[in-house]
């Protein structure tokens, strides 16, 4: 296959495996200057399945997490499936959510580059994982108290008492939202819980941070990140957190675990959620994952093989699922 | 197209700093889009470019998400292939606070000559001058060298000032300055012979004319050659008995629209020509949602309201002091 039938395939398993997309229905895609061509390509493929395509290019947002125009919050609502090609995340935003609740189903496709319709986390098997995601948010929304460890010196706690575990299962229902190819279970500690240690060695796929040259550790209290150690990387992550002068933004929103066996480590954002044997921390807004927190962002950091326990059960070992 | 775009965002839909624009457009139109949307970030203003499918007619309804995208707009801004002037999100949209420009089936060529480099400002006494007079009228009269002769009630309809220039929640299309109205339902008999151009349906303008015998407010014969024909059938393919009212009366006020290129906004602003309206008139006052409206442009028309004469053989008269100034 050309790369270009390569990619037209994936944007047709995009919109048929993941949004469900039906003939004849509303697809809305957002996208802004940077990811129009994406954009393009996936309302081509929506009308070749007899769908009604809109694009809606917005300017590129200065930050992640910035809610978009209300102009295109109004057409979020209004469609019955949405897609979020964009250069910054607006997954963690009211228009999002009000979208969602009106029934809308939702594909997040931040920092989503054309060639990631050719192949990597697009290929997996989304149906087949669905079970094994369904059980691990199962295990976090009956669960307590969680801890997470790693052998790079990871070890948080959290109470997710009361908090629904999420499953990101890249197959949307009316009322869903999932990124994409992320497939994820997290939940969102409640506030004021998270302690303990967090190192991570995989990537910061925000802000031009990307893959990790070395791990940068985060110090836990009370529910904020208080410290952040490590190189060059870390600093700039210190600078970019402080910059939003939002000291929500350093609110622990979020644990996450990716399972999908296809996407690989690149510093884009979804993909690299996305991969199997990784956990990632969410800080700042925490609202679309169950959470009470609506920061001026959300950022993720990523580590390798994490065990989790669940009210002293193990769930996840050295990142495979146990349960 | 620099010039033009700035004047459409800044003259006609009056754009300020911070506010949400939606520009609406398909394909075809991107790069008149494209160039709206610079000038609304030139004004400080955040512009959202929406690209919908082409609709298969003029004034087919949009997408939700486009209709929705309108209604949360401070402007919004039609540069589409086939017009929405005539629907519901249009209406909708106005209703929510919006200020909302078409530019349906502009032309490049229209971005960078004729009626959008127009004085909308020094017009505007004018129109208003003449919406007013069609407010007041219970009845117009309109002849043409071409055999048109029809009568219009008005009463209990009101006037719109379509100037180009919006100073608040409203709706223009642009370049054609005009002042209509809706007629009275089911008042309108008589024969309409257009001329000058049906500027819809990718007819434009006339090498036959078009003769439309006119009762009780509807079309009931469209006579002609191969043009009449194809419009005929175009319509009965609606399968809406709707697209036969007659849903406006209109009179072209620009003086840089200086003659029929079948480019409809352009068409329909020629200084000293009248346009009837036909199938939707529920966005000027009228209370008919067809399936489409489409206009067809008369050369040269005499009009009179009430008796007094407005227009004779496409020249204004009698323009009350004030606005006569600017009639010439």
């Amino acid at each position: 296959m050309t790369l270009e039938a390569r990619r037209a395939a994936g944007a047709r398993r995009l919109l048929q495996v993941c949004a469900r997309l039906g003939a004849g229905e509303e697809v809305l895609i957002v996208c802004d200057p940077e990811t129009e061509p994406l954009a393009r390509t996936l309302a081509e493929a929506a009308e070749a399945l007899g769908a009604v395509p809109v694009i809606s290019r917005m300017p590129a947002r200065p930050i992640d997490g910035q809610e978009p125009p209300a102009t295109v919050a109004a057409a979020m609502k209004a469609a019955a499936v949405f897609l979020t090609p964009v250069s910054r995340s607006i997954t963690h935003t009211r228009a999002l959510r009000n979208a969602v609740e009106r029934g809308a189903r939702g594909l997040v496709m931040t920092q989503w580059r054309e060639e990631m319709l050719a192949g990597g986390g697009i290929e997996a098997d989304f149906a087949a994982i669905a079970p094994a995601c369904r059980r691990l948010a199962d295990a976090l929304t009956r669960g307590g108290r969680l801890r997470l460890t790693t052998r790079a010196g990871t070890d948080v706690r959290m109470d997710i008492r009361g908090r629904r575990g999420n499953a990101l299962t890249c197959i949307v229902e009316p009322g869903e939202f999932s990124p994409v190819p992320t497939i994820e279970a997290n939940v969102s500690p409640v506030e004021g819980s998270a302690e303990g240690t967090f190192v991570a060695d995989v990537s910061v796929p925000y802000a031009d941070i990307g893959v990790l040259e070395r791990p940068i550790r985060v110090e836990l209290r009370e529910g904020f990140v208080r410290e952040i150690h490590g190189g060059a990387q870390a600093e700039r992550l210190q600078q970019v957190l402080d910059s939003f002068r939002d000291p929500l933004s350093f609110n622990v929103a979020e644990l996450g675990f990716g399972m999908n066996p296809e996407a690989e480590v690149t510093g884009f954002m979804l993909e690299d959620e996305a991969v199997a044997g990784t956990a990632h921390l969410g800080i700042g807004t925490s609202i679309t994952l169950g959470g009470r927190v609506k920061a001026a962002s959300h950022y993720d950091l990523l580590l390798w093989h994490p065990t989790l326990t669940v009210d002293g059960e193990t769930v996840v070992r050295d990142g495979e699922l146990v349960v | 197209m620099e010039r033009g775009a700035e004047i459409v965002i800044t003259t006609c839909a009056g754009v300020r700093p911070g506010e949400d624009v939606v520009i609406v457009t398909d394909e075809e139109r991107l790069p008149i889009a494209f160039a709206l949307e610079r000038a609304v970030i030139a004004a400080r203003a955040t512009p959202t470019l929406v690209v919908g499918p082409r609709r298969s007619i003029d004034n087919e309804p949009p997408s939700a998400p486009i209709a929705a995208a309108m209604a949360a707009a401070d402007a919004v801004i039609m540069p589409v292939t086939h017009s929405l002037s005539h629907t519901a999100a249009t209406r909708e949209a106005i209703r929510a606070g919006a200020r909302v420009v078409s530019l349906a089936a502009f032309t490049e060529r229209m971005m960078k000559a004729g009626g959008l480099f127009a004085d909308f400002r020094a017009r505007k006494p004018l129109c208003d001058t003449l919406a007013r007079r069609l407010t007041e009228a219970g009845e117009v009269r309109i002849t043409s060298p071409a055999g048109t002769d029809l009568r219009l009630g008005l009463r209990g309809r009101s006037g719109n000032s379509h100037a180009c220039i919006l100073d608040g929640p409203g709706f223009t299309a642009v370049p054609n300055i005009e002042a209509n109205i809706s007629p009275a339902d089911g008042s309108a008999e008589g024969v309409l012979v257009a001329d000058g151009s049906i500027p819809n349906f990718g007819i434009g303008a006339l090498v036959e004319p078009v003769v439309f015998r006119i009762a009780g407010g509807f079309v009931s014969a469209i006579e002609g050659g191969g043009t009449a024909e194809a419009l005929r059938e175009l319509l009965a393919s609606q399968d809406d008995p709707w697209v036969y009212n007659i849903a406006q009366f209109a009179m072209g006020l620009n003086p840089e629209c200086r003659d029929f290129t079948g480019e409809m906004l352009n068409d329909e602003g020629v200084d000293g020509t009248i346009h009837i309206g036909i199938g939707t008139s529920a966005n000027l006052g009228g209370a008919v949602q067809a399936s489409t409206h489409f206009d067809a442009v008369i050369r040269a028309p005499s009009v009179w309201l009430d008796g007094e004469p407005v227009l004779r053989d496409g020249e204004h008269v009698a323009v009350p002091a004030g606005a006569a100034a600017e009639a010439r």
